[in-house]
Parts: structure tokens; C-alpha cells; sequence
């Protein structure tokens, strides 16, 4: 981590341990350590006998195999020296600094994982899948007439750093936060009202992920507390609006070769042209819900029980341009990148901060506002798209999904979108 | 059962006599152990029960105003002496920090007042179970009461913090 014109710090950690899971109907037994002996399995092994004792259990059937994988057999962290990541973050620190006068601070980072997994399975199969992961941030903050702003950018997948100490790389980082922060300095109030909005393409598809994107997780929906659990093969999206969930995208921070649970991850389309078609789902609740398990079984480690999780949760492209939606608003906002925010995932009630938005007026992008929080409901605003773009776009590769106390890589994706009634809270009426 | 005071000494006084051999001008440790079991219900019924076994260590090495950590779960003292060298390794090409070092000696306390708050005990799952359930039975009593949910968790840990300058 570099601040404050310093290498402020550098750390390394290592992990080891199992997770020992017995499943009996509905009932999740489980049990990990970090100390692999005879002693600490027999210890696990005792305690799911208690849960489990009186209850009896199916043997649940194969898991298909593959040979397809969705990234290389690396170890970021070692394949470079730490030498040459320190040399990169003080090129960042420079490049910013000199770029402007007004750029007042520059913090970036570099963070590396290689995650070895081994599944064992009733029966002895054994399946394997070594997944590494990068992620870069640069964040700058620039004064102007005694006015401070931020822009923050960072990309990330399943590579080695090589592809992101680039030259090229690693200056499109900075030039973008460098960029978002510029914007900021010009920015204006808010306003505030129920108005129509276009979102961008790219990250701000994690309001898909986060009201909507949950509300369709198989566990959810087999308890009966998402607001979509009785709408299978109904509307409940617009016409034109499609969304998958796909954990087969070369490299991509959401990507798996295989699930948590060994299932080989697929391209599950969840709406299709505004129809509820599938739901994300795990083996114990595929079970319980007599579906398949569509390869989301994931956990953050073995530390932790395996949930029905997204992995790269896109909308798909439609037909319409960013500027046909632009030009058909007469007051509205651009909505182009998010921060911060809250959801209920299960009603999927959401207020997300936008890190940068425009107003539009009489169907023109007008100036940048600050202070944009965007409100609402999913399923609601599922229903309130009348446009999709052409011009669907992969966020950069930074997103961690939070549920139960579990953080997991994923990724989005989405078109620009027009939304006619949405709420924005600002500070300008 | 957690692991007791004395193994915990020995893994962080280990450390910290390796830490000092292998170049580092001062080091700061903590090791911990902590076993957790839980059970929960739902509607009456079973839900799930969890254990967690978790053994840890973090050092930090300064060579002068130069710091880095590593932490791990691994505590075999092959492993550890891998890490505290990529460690030592990665402090002495991490730029010197004003601020880094390890508290004032004459700071810290010398004296630790044992307040007693260990409980040997333990509950064993069956148990909770049992108590869970007589629970959800009483609780689903009452009219107005149209779902529950309900959990038992006992946790237990030890940990030691120790750093080169005689603080444990």
C-alpha cells in the first residue's frame, strides 16, 4: 500500500484448513479447523454425528466433471518480486503527482491471492481447482479553491500481475480516477425527486446484483422471503431485459471453474426478456427445490458453509444507443458509476451514492452532480426499464459481494439503461 | 479443549527468537486459539450447527523505521520459519516509516490482573439441542407467535500477545 507519498506497508498471510459438511434433509451439519490432525477431524466428525443422529439421508447423486478451465494454474504472488511492485507504486504516485498541481493525494495498492481447493466427497471423489486473483486501486484526491474531491478506479481478475504492471495498464488506472476526481471538482447540488435515469454500462450493473441479483438465490426463494419466490415463469422484468449469471467468462473475478461444492459453473440465464426463468441454486437447495444445482455453491473459505452465491451477474445488450436515451429525457440524471449503499437483498430495497453522475436536461448531458443517491425497490425497477443499450460493458473486475457474514469475488455487466420513474435523493428541490 | 497459556508462549516466544536471529532489530507477536460451536433453529425444526476451530498467528518484524506482517493459520514451526524470513525479507525493502516501532517500554503494563473470566464448562451439542428445542416448543405457545428462530453458541478462546522488548 502506497500514501501519502510512502510505502506505507506490505503484508503476507498464509492459510490452511478443512471443512467437514453432512447434510440430512434441510439440516447443515459443519465443522472446520485449521489444525489438520486425527484429533481436530475426529472432534468435527463427533460434533456432526450429534446434530445428525436421528436423522437419515439420501446419498445425493455424481457431480458432472469438466476439463474446461476459466483461468491459469498460477501464483500471482509469487511470479513477482515484491521489488517491482513497490517500483509500480511509486511510478503511480509520480505519474499523479506530476500530472497536476492540484492532485494533493495519492493512495494505490496492490493485492494478490492464489486459493488451492480440494472437494472430497462421500464415495472418495476427489476434485481440485487452484484459483488466483489480482486486484489494483488507485484512489486521488484533488484540491481546488480550498475544494476537495476523490476519484477512485481499480481493476482486478484472475491473472497474474503481469497483465496489470503493463505500462499502458496501470496508466489507465490512474488517468481514470485522475479523471473521476476532475469531474467531481465541477460538480454541483443534486437534485432531488422522483425523475427518470440512465445508468452507464459497466459497474453500475451491482444495483442489479444487489436488488435483484439476491432476491434470485435459490436459498432465499426455497424459504420463501424473496419477493420473486411464487413468480417462476411469470413477468417480472420488461420487455427486452435478459439476466444471466455466468461463471464461465475467461479470467473474470467472478468466474469458477468449478463451484465450492465441485459443480462445474454454467451460464444460467435467470430473466429472459422480462420472464423468470431460473433461480441461482446450490445442491442442498436444488435438492429441496428438485432442480439441479446450477454451480453457485460458493463460501469464502473453508471457514465457511457454502450459500448459493452470484458469480458474474450481467444484463444483457438490447437494441437502443446511449443516445437515443439521452435524448428522449427532458429532466432527468446519468448515473455512471456507484460507491456506497444499502439493500435489503431479500425485498431488495436499495439507496446506492453515485460516485458520478450528470444531470440531463431537454435530452442533453448538462453538469456533473454530487451528492446523487438513488433509490428504490428491484422487482420495481425491473418493471420501469424502457430502454436497454447495445453497448453492454464488463465492470473492471473490483467487486466483493457481502452475505452472511461471507465475502466472494464477483463480477457484473450490464448495457446503459433507461429507468422512467426512479427516486433520487439529492440536496438541490 | 483450547490450546493452553504455555503453548502459546512457546509458539510466540519461538517466533520472536527467530524473528531476532533472522536480522529483525525488534518483532511484535500474537497467537490465538478459539473453538466455537453453535446451533440454530428454525420453526421447531433443527436448522443447523456449526464448529469452529481457529488457530492463528501474526508477527510483525522492524528492522529500524522499516516494518512488514505475515500472519497464518499454519503453525508448524517449519511453516513459521519460512514466513518470518519472507517477512524479514520484505522489511528490509519496505521504506522506512517515522511512526513505525513498537510502543514505548515504559508505557506498557508490567502487572496483568487475572479477572477470573475463563469459565472451564462446557455444553455439549446434545445439550443444546435439547435446551433449543424445549425453547421453540414454549415459544410457538403463543398465538401470535407465527415464526422463530433461535440459536446456542458457546465460544471459547485464548490468545497471547508478546513483543521483543519483554512484553507478554
Amino acid at each position: 500500500l502506497l500514501d501519502d507519498n510512502k510505502i506505507k506497508s506490505s503484508s503476507y498471510s498464509s492459510d490452511l484448513g478443512f471443512g467437514f459438511r453432512a447434510i440430512s434433509g434441510e439440516i447443515v451439519a459443519y465443522s472446520h479447523s485449521n489444525e489438520i490432525s486425527k484429533d481436530s477431524l475426529n472432534q468435527s466428525s463427533k460434533n456432526l454425528q450429534s446434530t445428525l443422529k436421528s436423522s437419515k439421508g439420501t446419498y445425493n447423486h455424481e457431480i458432472p466433471k469438466t476439463n474446461k478451465n476459466f483461468y491459469n494454474d498460477i501464483n500471482p504472488i509469487e511470479e513477482k518480486d515484491l521489488n517491482s511492485k513497490l517500483e509500480v507504486l511509486n511510478k503511480v504516485n509520480n505519474y499523479l503527482r506530476s500530472k497536476d498541481s492540484n492532485v494533493k493525494q495519492v493512495t494505490s495498492s496492490f493485492s494478490g491471492e492464489q486459493k488451492s481447493i480440494e472437494i472430497i466427497r462421500l464415495g472418495g471423489q476427489s476434485i481440485t481447482d487452484v484459483r488466483p486473483l489480482v486486484r489494483f486501486n488507485v484512489s486521488v484526491m484533488l484540491e481546488k479553491n480550498g475544494r476537495k474531491e476523490t476519484g477512485v478506479y481499480g481493476i482486478g481478475g484472475r491473472q497474474s500481475y503481469d497483465s496489470y504492471l503493463d505500462n499502458e495498464n496501470w496508466k489507465n488506472v490512474c488517468d481514470e480516477a485522475y479523471r473521476i476526481a476532475s469531474v467531481n471538482l465541477e460538480s454541483k447540488p443534486a437534485p432531488a425527486g422522483e425523475m427518470k435515469v440512465v445508468l452507464g454500462p459497466g459497474w453500475p450493473a451491482i444495483l442489479i446484483h444487489e436488488a435483484i441479483g439476491h432476491g434470485l438465490e435459490g436459498d432465499f426463494n426455497r424459504k420463501k422471503t424473496s419477493a420473486f419466490h411464487d413468480l417462476m415463469g411469470q413477468r417480472v422484468a420488461s420487455e427486452g431485459v435478459t439476466i444471466v449469471d455466468d461463471g464461465t467468462i475467461d479470467k473474470r473475478r467472478g468466474s469458477l471453474t468449478i463451484d465450492d461444492e465441485g459443480t462445474p459453473t454454467e451460464r444460467t440465464v435467470l430473466i429472459e426478456n422480462g420472464i423468470l426463468k431460473n433461480f441461482m441454486q446450490d445442491r442442498l437447495n436444488a435438492r429441496l427445490m428438485k432442480t439441479k444445482s446450477t454451480g453457485n455453491g460458493r463460501r469464502e473459505s473453508y471457514k465457511h458453509v457454502v450459500l448459493p452465491r452470484m458469480r458474474n451477474t450481467m444484463m444483457l445488450s438490447g437494441k437502443n444507443t446511449q443516445d437515443e436515451m439521452i435524448s428522449s429525457v427532458d429532466k432527468g440524471i446519468f448515473a455512471v458509476s456507484f460507491g456506497g449503499g444499502q439493500v435489503d437483498i431479500t425485498s431488495g430495497k436499495f439507496v446506492f451514492n453515485c460516485t458520478e453522475a450528470y444531470e440531463i436536461i431537454d435530452g442533453k448531458i448538462g453538469s456533473p452532480i454530487k451528492g446523487a443517491t438513488l433509490i428504490g425497490d428491484g422487482p420495481s425497477i425491473l418493471k420501469e426499464v424502457s430502454m436497454v443499450g447495445n453497448d453492454m460493458m464488463l465492470d473492471p473486475g473490483i467487486g466483493t459481494c457481502g452475505k452472511a457474514g461471507q465475502g466472494v469475488p464477483v463480477g457484473v455487466a450490464q448495457p446503459s439503461i433507461l429507468i422512467d420513474k426512479m427516486t433520487v435523493g439529492g440536496t438541490k428541490l | 479443549m483450547v490450546k493452553d497459556q504455555e503453548y502459546l508462549r512457546n509458539k510466540a516466544s519461538y517466533c520472536l527468537d527467530l524473528a531476532k536471529k533472522l536480522g529483525a532489530t525488534s518483532a511484535s507477536v500474537s497467537v490465538g486459539h478459539s473453538i466455537s460451536e453453535s446451533v440454530s433453529f428454525r420453526n421447531k425444526v433443527l436448522d443447523e450447527s456449526n464448529r469452529s476451530d481457529n488457530l492463528g498467528v501474526s508477527i510483525t518484524t522492524y528492522i529500524d523505521k522499516k516494518k512488514s506482517s505475515i500472519s497464518s493459520s499454519n503453525l508448524l514451526d517449519e511453516n513459521i520459519k519460512t514466513l518470518i524470513e519472507k517477512c524479514i525479507e520484505n522489511t528490509k525493502i519496505t521504506p522506512e516509516d517515522e511512526f513505525n516501532g513498537l510502543p514505548d517500554k515504559n508505557l506498557l503494563v508490567n502487572k496483568i490482573k487475572d479477572l477470573d473470566l475463563y469459565d472451564e464448562s462446557h455444553i455439549e451439542n446434545d445439550k443444546k439441542i435439547k435446551y433449543l428445542k424445549e425453547l421453540e416448543i414454549v415459544t410457538s405457545d403463543h398465538d401470535k407467535i407465527v415464526n422463530t428462530e433461535s440459536g446456542f453458541t458457546e465460544n471459547k478462546s485464548n490468545f497471547i500477545l508478546a513483543s521483543s522488548d519483554g512484553f507478554l
